[in-house]
């Protein structure tokens, strides 16, 4: 990457930087939205504002960590303002709480759960989490970021980073294990037999 | 348990492994086996530990489409430029300029103004010819009381 370019505002450079990273970005975005639209204005945005203070980069500096700074920066800030938004139009903001969710009906106990209904209750339980857990969460979750990149982008230490993901994983396990036995666990039914 | 044949683990053992969320290596057959004949513990397995350790896979790769990085160097390079920003402390302190400043106009127009209708009030007044009279007036007044009390002393 010609970063002399890059900061002399040179457009085929810049277009060059688009091509090799865009797809980067457009992936992390839709960790964070789940939604194309929105991780396609994200990409739109980042870049914008990467073109926009190009000059002041660090050379030093890794500009595809920078690009997933601001990647994570502008998800949240539209995570936050759609939050608001749904939340001042719905009568009962617990609606989208993972336990006020209820399992589809077509869904039998016996019943392997699809990779799709894997991913929506996924997706509802990394919402419950706290913000720094949910990022340090979905970047380690992307093209197997190290523990150092992730603690360069979140502009924290590797000990945070580790500790963040730790607990992530073990909110989500919490998370997820009290809806199952919520909502899919089938009580048992003893047999006679079974009692002495 | 659900099927007879997973006899070697129960479910609550099961389970209370996954919710560690470290399987050791030595359960992992004994869990294989105990999965293979309850559907309830795969599920249980598959969204409380599959899809938090292998969250990428699940989380899937949303591939972009084919014209995105060219709609996006159109989006950067035709975006207006960006409108000069002010900082803070420029604009806070050129509203205590202006503040201080209308003050200031503020208080010369009004001396001026005062001073221009104390003179006007002082043009309708002739000062020294009013002196003149009210010496006169008061001379005459202290005459006549001398001449009054030495009438009303006469012969005395």
């Amino acid at each position: 990457m010609d970063i002399a370019s890059l900061k002399k505002g040179d457009q085929r450079a810049f277009q060059e930087l688009i091509d090799s990273t865009h797809s980067d970005v457009f992936r992390l975005a839709v960790k964070f939205t789940s939604n194309r639209d929105d991780a396609k204005d994200i990409a739109q945005e980042v870049y914008l504002e990467a073109f926009r203070n190009i000059r002041d980069f660090r050379e030093d500096a890794n500009i595809r960590t920078w690009l997933y700074r601001i990647t994570v920066n502008r998800s949240l800030n539209l995570i936050k303002r759609n939050k608001t938004k749904f939340q001042s139009l719905s009568i009962d903001s617990e609606s989208e709480s993972i336990e006020g969710i209820s399992a589809p009906v077509q869904h039998g106990a016996d019943k392997p759960l699809e990779n799709k209904e894997l991913r929506r209750l996924l997706n509802v339980a990394l919402d419950k989490l706290p913000e720094n857990q949910r990022t340090a969460f979905l970047l380690f979750n992307h093209d197997g970021m190290s523990y150092n990149e992730i603690a360069e982008i979140l502009n924290t230490s590797l000990s945070a980073v580790e500790s963040l993901i730790f607990r992530s994983k073990a909110n989500l396990r919490k998370l997820l294990g009290d809806y199952y036995e919520k909502n899919y666990r089938v009580p048992q039914v003893l047999k006679p037999t079974d009692v002495k | 348990m659900s099927n007879e044949q997973s006899i070697k683990m129960n479910c609550q053992d099961f389970c209370h492994i996954i919710d560690n969320g470290n399987i050791p290596d030595e359960q992992l057959k004994l869990m294989n086996d105990h999965m293979e004949s309850c559907t309830q513990c795969r599920n249980y397995y598959l969204l409380v530990y599959q899809s938090v350790e292998n969250a990428n896979e699940i989380l899937g790769d949303d591939l972009p489409e084919p014209g995105l990085a060219a709609e996006i160097g159109q989006f950067v390079f035709n975006a207006p430029p960006l409108a000069k920003v002010i900082p803070m402390w420029v604009k806070l302190t050129t509203a205590a300029a202006a503040i201080v400043c209308g003050l200031l106009i503020g208080s010369v127009a009004y001396d001026a103004r005062m001073q221009s209708e104390q003179s006007q009030e002082y043009s309708y007044l002739n000062t020294n010819a009013d002196s003149e009279k009210d010496t006169l007036y008061m001379a005459e007044t202290t005459e006549n009381l001398y001449r009054s009390f030495i009438d009303e002393n006469e012969g005395e």
